[in-house]
């Protein structure tokens, strides 16, 4: 039946074959989302947080996850604004993989706040001198930036295809993908830092306040420049793990060159 | 954020706690919980997801017996002045400090619960509701109704009795008061202190007793060095206490002398 919604010449698996497939990812999102009703139902108190440690472990985690989807915004900033046509081959796992680490991190930061449903408040009252506020507002729309970059992988569906409005938005989408990987390459660039300059400004924290190179103001920078470093390494490992159990050649091997050639001309800043 | 009124005399309500007087009775604790209606303990709460707006910490001067020597330090919220850590890290501007009277508020309604605040005090001076509210059966008929119980997953901490401070200014306008003056009164803590150990009143009125002892050489605030301008002036004769009082870095007195 839905034959005709995958792509020419790949042959759909046993269902056995796929029920096993999805078994461990499934285990691992049961395991996230009774975590998370925990925390939601009965509350906080569930971690192991305190008012010594008010930020927990997976605080940190979460800022990890969008530091891993920055290959996104660094890919799509490489390929659309620098015109490093080799990416195209990538550009929709980047943005596949930025899509999921972004959507992600802004789920688990709505388990991680005392008080979810007031989330929109930092758009109501927002307060110009908090980093947070930086953060919110910029993963809130440059999640909203790659949802619209994911819209062309959706739209090379066979089926879809067929649409005729669709081939016309696709087409218009087209032309402004460059104002969109300009734009969520602004975005990033601003939230990267401001999640580097988070502890910086936390002058009465003599641990965080330090000045001088690795602290604040660095944080802000080095936070970029790791982001741009391990972003497309994210991307190169994933495409590569994908390859691998696959068994499919996805990407040419130059591709992979290059990503890592990015990558190693980054890290060393960092 | 607020910016200041000209037409308002402003106050700058601070304390000053005399440590050598306070023998750690926790009357202070007690009584502020009963005012503020901060629920007690959850049984599963440990000393560092508790809720209290002051706590009162045991210092020893580190050395072995019989040169043992100890102090109770009440440590509240300390209303800095000069740039408040916690009030620009709020994304929602749920913390602010009121210029009419330097206090540093907390809007629990507006709280994310981000704890970012938490992070940013250097004095561990604010909470954050771990576990829903609960009072035992019949206890909630003490509760105080000028003070809103707090929600769970929000922060909350000392705003030096807004409630008393609300009456203050009520009992004032009603005496026909000018609004634009600041008003006396007490908070909870420094009423209940049975040795007199904390005293309250206006660091802009030169005869009160906390502007007083802001000039006398005892007297020194909690981190000094941060320059947070804290408005709890914190006084003893003893140098150690003074000492401590500045947090030398653990490794230089080989010892942690700091118990909950």
């Amino acid at each position: 039946m839905d034959k005709e919604f995958i792509a020419r010449g790949v042959k759909r698996c046993s269902t056995g074959k796929f029920l096993l497939w999805i078994v461990p990812w499934a285990a691992l999102l049961a395991f996230g989302l009774y975590a998370a009703a925990l925390v939601l139902v009965k509350g906080l108190n569930q971690t192991n947080m305190d008012n010594r440690f008010a930020f927990g472990l997976w605080i940190f985690l979460d800022l990890t996850v969008i530091a891993l989807g920055a290959g996104a915004f660094f890919t799509g900033f490489l390929l659309y604004i620098l015109k490093i046509g080799e990416l195209r081959a990538v550009i929709n796992s980047a943005v596949v993989i930025g899509l999921v680490c972004y959507s992600g991190a802004v789920c688990v930061l709505a388990v991680d706040v005392g008080q979810p449903l007031r989330a929109w408040f930092t758009f109501w009252y927002p307060n110009v001198h908090s980093m947070l506020t930086e953060v919110t507002f910029c993963i809130s729309c440059y999640l909203t930036v790659l949802a619209i970059e994911y819209v062309p992988i959706v739209l090379k569906n066979r089926k879809l295809r067929e649409v005729p409005s669709f081939l016309v938005f696709e087409f218009e989408l087209h032309k402004l993908i460059y104002v969109l990987a300009g734009v969520g390459t602004f975005l990033s660039f601003f939230h990267q830092g401001s999640l580097g300059g988070l502890y910086g400004v936390l002058r009465g924290r003599p641990f965080a306040f330090r000045e001088g190179l690795a602290v604040w103001p660095s944080t802000f920078f080095l936070f970029i420049l790791s982001a741009a470093a391990v972003g497309p390494s994210f991307v190169l490992l994933t495409t590569w793990l994908v390859e691998k159990i696959s068994r499919k050649k996805l990407v040419k091997p130059e591709v992979f060159g290059l990503l890592g050639r990015i990558s190693g001309r980054c890290s060393p800043c960092t | 954020m607020i910016g200041p009124n000209k037409n308002i005399r402003a106050a700058r309500y601070g304390m000053t706690i005399d440590v050598d007087r306070c023998s750690g009775c926790g009357a202070c604790m007690v009584a502020c919980a009963v005012e503020n209606n901060v629920p007690p303990a959850n049984p599963k709460a440990t000393d560092r997801t508790g809720l209290t707006w002051i706590r009162v910490y045991k210092i020893d001067n580190g050395l072995p017996y019989p040169e043992t020597r100890s102090a109770f330090v009440p440590v509240l919220c300390q209303h800095c002045g000069n740039e408040t850590p916690c009030v620009h890290v709020c994304p929602q501007q749920a913390v602010e400090v009121d210029p009419a009277t330097g206090v540093v508020g907390e809007m629990p309604q507006r709280c994310l619960g981000c704890r970012y605040c938490v992070a940013a005090c250097p004095y561990h001076a604010r909470y954050f509701n771990w576990w829903d509210p609960k009072w035992p059966a019949g206890m909630e008929k003490t509760l105080n109704p000028d003070v809103t119980p707090r929600m769970r997953g929000v922060v909350e901490k000392c705003n030096f009795c807004h409630g008393r401070w609300h009456a203050a200014k009520q009992q004032a306008a009603a005496d026909g008061k000018p609004d634009t003056e600041p008003v006396e009164y007490t908070p909870a803590c420094a009423e209940a202190c049975p040795t007199k150990a904390i005293r309250f009143g206006d660091l802009n009125d030169p005869a009160s007793e906390p502007a007083q002892a802001a000039k006398n050489g005892e007297s020194f605030r909690l981190l000094e060095k941060l320059d947070t301008g804290s408005k709890i002036y914190y006084r003893s004769k003893r140098e150690w206490v003074r000492q401590i009082a500045n947090a030398p870095h653990p490794a230089a007195s080989g010892k942690e002398s700091f118990h909950g």
